[in-house]
């Protein structure tokens, strides 16, 4: 019964389920959940119990909660915060000192104690007035100290926020020659403030959640609200808010990725995760959605397009000529890394014509000694190579340099003397390799490594029957994949003349419209003759298209 | 999910076991490189000469070439007799232990018995498996086929590319065609030209002995090196030589031409690159005049049908770079030049004509194209064919014209002269 | 139906020519040379000019019935029983031609370069991609024609660029070929060598831009027909055409022939990827049309399903000839009109041609009011 119904369900087709999409559609779905509310009490007493038992305090010692009094009011008070995160000058000059010291006789007012100390005795820069425990919990977790006075059913949450943490620093993962060299940290706020000064737009909005029931990570969805489309701004809020209550724990854009792509399971990565805040604010300045976390130093572009994931961070740095040169460099490395171990299978087990007969009678002298197929020989040199690739990023740094030789010349050089692999495999495997490095984005470079296998053995398998197959197969998938309601193709397969950055890079005074398939409110990125010194005599109108787009 | 990895694991599982079934390991294939056809002893089938490439003698670093001896380091030499070439092939695979394939094939020889016996039988062979490539080159071979693949040449540890290379020097010397297995089908079904391939014979050099050709003919034979040096020893290694073109009728052999007749014959088949030729120096005899002759216009054949008699006119129009003054005559002088461009074109309008006759009068054979010119003035395929156009070749009329200019003369203007 | 799916313009032309000239591979010059000798190439430049003349009516009935497709169409011309005939012989003519395409497909691969592979496996693993680009719709299929349509287009020049030099017009004489009359008779039965176009009557609804899907239906037949001219012109005169009436797969013999030096030599199985692109596009496309016609006589609204038993039918017929000679000659045999050559045509230019006679009579009933 069991295999009969399996069976059964393979040829199953699920009907197509309601996709979303950025045009007019739409439909009704369920509301994201809301987290319990709890509120505080009016007496300092029960507060602090609460406070105790949450944190679970004299076990907990990480927490410090400070009682004293405030004499301007006459009330007893307490500040309570995590030793580490908080900063103790602010504690201590900017929260303690003006309480216990300073201020105004104000103990005859009949108004909230709360509202008191907020507005004239805590000379702080940021403070928050909140009636609700959680926001407490949270703001104690983050970093600030609250502040509770007894008589009153609110705090305030004072922003004391001060740790070790990373300096920004060059980014790692994708170097340039020309451009910024300024990375995303861990610290939330120096993430979304290097954003802001990429984008100085008003209309810039930052919107914060937190996702996590147990871990209360800070995420920030950022869109310019004049250029991004309302429904995909929403749509990612939707779909952030939705998981927020119904995981635990989330530590790292990686990980929401998973939750929020819409082909989780596909090989091809659909949102871009990228360090540099310069590419990011790029990215939002065209109408796409950025997603900042806490403690993650890589941050998420929603949505993307394939010809994004060929693009790097220096080609708009770069001059035009330049730039499509290693342009065109990048693109052949991508088929390189991705095709030439299959076209060498195929070549040498199914279409021996192809190779020049001096070059064949080569190989196969060198071939004679070694007792593998070819195809076992290309699979186990490119097992070894990704052994090489691992083991490169977890080794410690003061190795690192004599392994990489060690392992590159012994597996190279002894390999082929003892007759184990013939001298050609490894120039293939080493073009392979040096190729799949030139790959920008350390998602796509992951499709790209695991879809070579997949090509090899169809190609030992049918030749180059096999290779089309695969690439047929994988071009149909392709054109199928959606990132957030957009076609990962566009602007290749949805074919939009305006955008003409596909994969040979249009000169920039020359790109006047932002992403057609984003759908953007404002879809006019520059006037369409930008260069008017270039253009002394001729007579230009001032304005333009509409305003608005389609 | 997991029922479908299931199914497509059970599915790949079973592609790749069963030995997929075009695979081969490079070293188990035996790659011929070129294929001899002789007429077999009992003149109804083939024997098939095959020369085996031997890998490891083509490896890196190990490379001991040009040794003596009939079958050369680089490669291996069989020969069955067997009624066509296929089964040849199967009887080879009973001593050799590598697959016979056709894959790097590049070069057939025909021996001139069976090229004179006729061929029909075996040009289907030739084309109709899928092995067999139509840019095979291929050649006539005065004497067996057998014979002349066992000479090993100097220069090349590889026979075949020295037959491959060989050939492709017509394009400088003009005196021997290229010709591949698909010029040879489309003559041979086109029914408005016959076929020519280039002639390859096998001499020995004997001490002290002086070639013996036509007039006026000095060597400059650019081709390769397939004389045999002219060393001392009394059994010199052989050497092989291309001595002009077979010209067929239909499918047989009918005669040859030889290296002058040759350049004519590509000449008006707009095949001719360049040659350097020689002349008498006609105001100073016993001088020699050389020049390079160079083939810038296509040729212009009009054809003009008058009652019953087909008459043709072949224009011809050249070039020619002096290279070469052995009588300290100024030839560079404006008229001179002309003068010296109007000899030349006499000359060869001489060998023009006398190569027409020769193909019309002994072979009756028409290789030079001028059916196509025929087949123009045609409506219909069926009224084409019902003209039998290669009957009517032997009396046709054909008027030369031929029109040589000098256009450059080298680094010198006058000959020096020594007083 | 379930008509999520809309086609853009660039995408439905490409799509388009693409299946309408995919038969070029396969033995298409050869039977054209077969009948029309020399002039064989005259033979589908005249199908390609008759071929417009029969794209007025399918155009008009468009035109009328605007986002509809043939069936829906002919349900309202002619309603009921006629209407369901009408479907089922569309659903018969796309089903013999996927599978004679497919049989011819896999026999020039198998010929080409997998010379010992049982057809089956070839068959079979062509027919997992056409189940799997039918099932992912017909938008997917014709985003993917758009994105490989100027490669293969690339391909196909370099092919001529390399054939050129060993062209000459000498091998295209005599012009006329066996004679003008002939000439016009065979270019008539021959119509089906644009047959697929009735596709464009099934996915004519599906595409954005409706105002403008009369010229895509134009200029995909000029296209296929300057492609499929140009093909049968170039092998006509590379190899004589004496020489073209033998071979089976005339297109393949031509990438058998470039030499660039002498390194680029023997390269045809490069060119097989032209090929399976060219006739994955093609095939991929008639598949869609087999089942969406089927599903739309017997009023199914989800055509997914019928994939795969459908798919079932297009391999067993597949393998009903019985050697590739077979397969060659019910496709189209070559000195005398075969039944299946007229039957193409006639579905394919008949239906539309009946539908509008009768619609004209009956001053189209359910359709755009005058």
């Amino acid at each position: 019964m069991n295999f009969w119904s399996g069976l059964k369900n393979v040829f199953r087709i699920r009907p197509r389920g309601k996709q979303f999409s950025l045009g007019n559609k739409s439909w009704e779905r369920p509301e994201p959940e809301q987290p319990k509310e709890q509120l505080l009490a009016a007496s300092l007493e029960k507060n602090r119990r609460l406070l105790e038992t949450e944190f679970e305090f004299p076990l907990n010692q990480d927490i410090i909660i400070r009682d004293f009094r405030i004499p301007s009011l006459n009330r007893k008070a307490l500040l309570i915060y995590i030793d580490g995160l908080s900063d103790r000058n602010t504690q201590n000059f900017a929260v303690l000192q003006p309480l216990m010291l300073l201020g105004p006789d104000e103990a005859s007012n009949g108004k909230d104690p709360i509202d008191i100390a907020y507005e004239k005795l805590l000379p702080g820069h940021q403070l928050e007035k909140t009636g609700k425990f959680k926001d407490v919990i949270d703001g104690v977790l983050d970093g600030s100290s609250a502040l509770l006075i007894d008589g009153s059913g609110q705090a305030i949450i004072i922003e004391t926020k001060g740790w070790e943490h990373r300096g920004v620093d060059r980014p790692n993962n994708e170097p340039v020659v020309r451009g910024p060299q300024e990375a995303f940290v861990e610290n939330f706020r120096a993430n979304t403030a290097s954003v802001r000064r990429y984008v100085k737009d008003p209309k810039l909005i930052t919107e914060i959640f937190r996702v996590g029931k147990r871990s209360r990570t800070l995420v920030a969805v950022m869109y310019v609200k004049d250029i991004a489309n309302p429904k995909l701004v929403e749509e990612v809020k939707y779909r952030i808010t939705s998981i927020a209550e119904r995981v635990d724990f989330i530590p790292e854009t990686g990980t929401l990725e998973e939750y929020l792509e819409d082909h989780p399971k596909s090989l091809i990565p659909q949102m871009l995760s990228t360090e540099r805040p310069d590419r990011l604010g790029a990215f939002i300045r065209e109408g796409h959605v950025g997603v900042v976390m806490a403690n993650s130093p890589f941050s998420l572009v929603i949505p993307t397009t394939f010809a994004i994931f060929i693009h790097s961070a220096e080609d708009y740095y770069l001059r035009w000529p330049f730039s499509n040169f290693l342009r065109f460099i990048r693109t052949i490395a991508i088929f390189l890394s991705l095709m030439l171990p299959a076209i060498y299978i195929a070549i040498v087990n199914y279409h021996q014509e192809m190779i020049p007969t001096d070059l064949l009678l080569a190989m196969t002298a060198a071939r004679e000694a070694v007792p593998f197929p070819a195809i076992a020989e290309i699979l186990f040199m490119e097992f070894s190579f990704e052994l090489i690739r691992e083991a490169g990023v977890r080794i410690p740094s003061i190795i690192g340099p004599t392994i990489g030789i060690v392992g590159a010349l012994i597996l190279g050089q002894a390999a082929v003397s003892a007759s184990v692999v013939s001298p050609i495999l490894i120039i293939i495997i080493a073009l392979t390799a040096l190729a799949s490095f030139v790959v920008p984005n350390y998602n796509a470079s992951f499709a790209v490594r695991i879809l070579r296998f997949i090509f090899i053995i169809l190609a030992g398998v049918l030749g180059f029957f096999g290779i089309a197959f695969g690439v047929f197969l994988l071009i149909l998938h392709l054109v199928t994949v959606n990132s957030f309601g957009v076609p990962f193709m566009t602007p290749i397969a949805p074919y939009k003349p305006q955008n003409k950055d596909r994969v040979i890079r249009p000169r920039a005074y020359d790109q006047s419209y932002r992403p057609i398939f984003l759908r953007p409110l404002d879809w006019i990125r520059q006037q369409k003759v930008t260069r008017r010194w270039d253009h002394p005599h001729k007579k230009i109108e001032n304005g333009d298209d509409s305003q608005n787009g389609k | 999910m997991k029922k479908r990895c299931v199914l497509i694991g059970i599915l790949l599982i079973i592609l790749t076991t069963n030995g997929c079934w075009d695979r081969r390991e490079l070293e188990n294939l035996g790659l011929v490189k070129a294929l001899g056809l002789d007429l077999g002893p009992d003149r109804k089938g083939l024997t098939v000469t095959t020369m085996i490439a031997i890998p490891s003698k083509f490896g890196s670093g190990q490379s001991n070439g040009g040794g003596g001896g009939a079958d050369g380091p680089g490669v291996l030499l069989i020969s069955m007799d067997a009624p066509t070439i296929y089964e040849a092939f199967n009887l080879i695979n009973t001593t050799v232990n590598r697959e016979v394939t056709l894959l790097q094939n590049q070069v057939l020889l025909i021996g001139e018995e069976l090229a004179r016996y006729g061929i029909e039988k075996w040009v289907d062979n030739l084309i109709r498996f899928r092995e067999m490539r139509r840019n095979m080159l291929v050649f006539v071979c005065k004497g067996k086929a057998g014979e002349i693949m066992k000479v090993q040449p100097k220069l090349e540890t590889n026979p075949a590319e020295y037959f491959t290379d060989l050939v492709a020097l017509s394009r400088r010397t003009g005196m021997y065609p290229m010709v591949t297995v698909n010029d040879f089908l489309k003559n041979y079904e086109a029914y408005s030209q016959e076929n020519y391939l280039p002639l390859l014979a096998k001499f020995q050099e004997e001490v002290g002995e002086t070639e013996s050709n036509q007039a006026g003919g000095e060597e400059e034979s650019k081709s390769g090196e397939g004389g045999a040096p002219k060393e001392e020893g009394p059994k010199e290694p052989a050497g092989i030589r291309l001595i002009g073109s077979a010209i067929f009728k239909k499918d047989r052999m009918v005669g040859v031409f030889d290296i002058y007749e040759t350049q004519i014959l590509l000449l008006l088949n707009d095949e001719f690159k360049e040659a350097m030729l020689t002349i008498e120096d006609p105001l100073k005899k016993d001088n020699y005049i050389v020049f390079n002759l160079l083939a810038t216009a296509p040729v212009q054949i009009r054809y003009r049908p008058q009652n019953n008699v087909n008459s043709f006119k072949v224009k011809l129009k050249l070039e020619a770079n002096i290279v070469s003054i052995q009588s300290r005559i100024d030839y560079t002088r404006p008229q001179l030049e002309n003068y010296l461009g109007r000899v030349i074109a006499g000359e060869l309008k001489k060998r023009v004509d006398k190569t027409i006759k020769k193909a019309q009068q002994e072979f009756n054979s028409d290789v030079f194209g001028f059916g196509d010119k025929v087949k123009r003035i045609f409506i219909t395929s069926t009224a084409y064919e019902n003209y039998h156009w290669p009957d009517k070749f032997k009396d046709s009329m054909i008027e030369t014209e031929v029109k040589v200019d000098i256009r450059r003369v080298g680094v010198q203007f006058q000959p020096p002269v020594n007083r | 139906m379930e008509s999520e799916e809309k086609i853009g313009y660039h995408e439905a032309l490409t799509l388009l020519v693409i299946i309408l000239s995919a038969k070029i591979f396969l033995s298409f010059p050869r039977n054209m040379v077969l009948l029309g000798d020399a002039a064989g190439w005259i033979i589908v430049l005249l199908s390609g000019i008759y071929s417009l003349v029969g794209y007025f009516f399918l155009a008009s009935l468009l035109k009328n019935y605007p986002g509809k497709n043939l069936i829906q169409i002919s349900g309202q011309v002619c309603g009921g029983i006629i209407a369901k005939i009408i479907g089922l012989i569309l659903f018969f003519f796309f089903l013999m031609i996927t599978s004679m395409y497919l049989r011819q497909l896999a026999e020039s691969f198998i010929l080409a370069i997998l010379p010992r592979t049982p057809i089956s496996v070839i068959t079979l693993s062509f027919l997992i991609l056409l189940i799997y680009a039918v099932i992912l719709g017909i938008e997917t299929l014709s985003r993917v024609a758009w994105l490989l349509g100027p490669y293969l287009l690339a391909a196909l020049i370099v092919i001529l660029l390399f054939s050129l030099p060993q062209a000459t017009f000498d091998f295209l004489v005599p012009i006329l070929g066996p004679g003008p009359l002939p000439l016009f008779k065979y270019s008539l039965i021959h119509l089906s060598v644009f047959a697929e176009i009735i596709l464009f009557g099934i996915i004519a609804p599906l595409i954005r831009d409706q105002g403008r899907i009369n010229r895509i239906g134009l200029y995909s037949l000029l296209g296929a027909t300057i492609i499929n001219t140009g093909v049968t012109l170039l092998a006509i005169s590379v190899f004589n055409y004496a020489s073209v009436q033998k071979l089976i797969f005339p297109v393949f013999q031509l990438t058998r022939l470039i030499t660039y030096g002498e390194f680029i030599q023997r390269v045809e199985a490069v060119f097989v990827f032209l090929w399976f692109f060219w006739a994955g596009i093609q095939l991929s496309g008639l598949l869609y049309g087999t089942v969406v016609s089927f599903a739309e006589t017997f009023r199914i609204a989800n055509y997914r399903p019928l994939t795969f038993s459908i798919a079932v039918l297009v391999f067993s017929i597949s393998l009903i000839p019985g050697s590739m000679t077979e397969a060659v000659e019910w496709n189209d045999y070559a000195t005398s009109p075969s039944f299946i050559t007229i039957f193409y045509s006639a579905a394919s230019f008949g239906i539309p041609l009946l539908l509008w006679l009768i619609g004209s009579l009956r001053k189209y009933p359910g359709g755009v009011k005058k």
